[in-house]
């Protein structure tokens, strides 16, 4: 089954600020770890809220443009993997090793993707 | 088709490509299986019956799946070299994902593709394939030139597509009575039910256009 591991914006990434070598380095061998195993399928990171919009639809169908950024940064996203793995417990054990944080607070969300079926 | 097995065939593909990362061949094996998998929901209609892949619901697709198999192909040229059969095959499968429909298929590419193909692993069924690729790029004459080498050869004589896409490609270019006989060929060595059924309705519709 497969899985996107929700990595939530903090203060940092909001800010847009680089990673550190440290950081890139952790994630690398992290993605490395992901390949040799067979389950990576997709990662990849996002820019700050301030480069974005929403796009909220009213019930009757009216669309409305807001600019970023925006301010919850605990609802944002920062970033996601993909991965295929045989459980929750086995998603959840992998986002348990992403190397994130490093002196932050953070989350990750583990959220299964609907596949088609038959 | 058994998805269980074909999982566990991408996983395995998946695992050795995390091994030794530099192996071309290896990233052009797993970007085939991805993009070769990707179409398994759309081959099939709710009886079961296979849907040919200019007839599939792209939007069935599974663009992850797409993705990775992109994304490897691209690993397995940027290593450089000749693409060995699993990458040329994989670039031939990419050529189909890439087009949002049929009808933007990169048939030139494909027939390319093919072409090398048939340089490094020869065979009389990926020159048959490479016919289709252009007669789609370059019309019906085009194809059937090089069926009729085909022909010439005597090899897969007893094969049913031979004879079957022959008399399309004869029927395109308006030659109905040799048409005829080639569906009717192809109804003749098909084993399957469904098949020879649409084939004795071409070679009808090849009288029936004639009179």
């Amino acid at each position: 089954m497969r899985f996107m591991l929700i990595l939530k914006a903090n203060p940092d990434s909001e800010a847009g600020n680089m990673p550190s070598e440290e950081q890139i380095s952790a994630t690398v061998s992290y993605h490395q770890e992901q390949a040799k195993a067979g389950i990576l399928l997709d990662a990849g990171g996002l820019y700050p809220s301030s480069t974005g919009a929403r796009i909220n639809v009213s019930a009757g169908g009216k669309k409305t443009v807001v600019d970023g950024p925006f301010t919850e940064s605990k609802e944002l996203v920062a970033g996601y993997w993909i991965i295929e793995v045989k459980s929750l417990e086995e998603a959840i054990e992998w986002a348990k090793r992403a190397p994130v944080g490093l002196g932050q607070e953070v989350e990750i969300e583990v959220r299964r993707l609907i596949e088609f079926e038959g | 088709m058994r998805p269980e097995l074909c999982k566990e065939a991408l996983r395995l593909g998946r695992i050795v490509a995390g091994l030794v990362p530099n192996e071309a061949e290896v990233h052009g094996l797993v970007a085939l299986m991805d993009i070769q998998a990707s179409r398994m929901h759309a081959r099939t209609n709710a009886n079961g019956e296979p849907i040919l892949l200019l007839d599939q619901d792209r939007t069935r697709w599974d663009r992850v799946l797409i993705r990775h198999g992109l994304a490897e192909l691209e690993r397995a040229e940027a290593l450089g070299g000749t693409l060995g059969p699993y990458a040329l095959q994989a670039a031939i499968a990419a050529c189909h994902a890439r087009a949002s429909t049929g009808g933007d298929t990169d048939w030139g590419r494909i027939a390319a593709l093919y072409d090398a193909l048939a340089q490094l692993t020869p065979s009389p069924i990926i020159e048959l394939n490479r016919a289709v690729a252009l007669s789609m790029a370059f019309g019906p004459a085009a194809g059937l030139e090089l069926i009729e080498q085909i022909v010439a050869t005597g090899t897969l004589e007893n094969y049913h597509l031979l004879p079957s896409i022959r008399g399309d490609l004869l029927f395109k270019l308006g030659r109905f009575a040799e048409a005829h006989d080639g569906f009717l060929r192809g109804a003749a060595l098909t084993q399957n039910a469904r098949e020879r059924d649409l084939l004795l309705r071409r070679a009808q519709e090849c009288d029936s256009t004639r009179t």
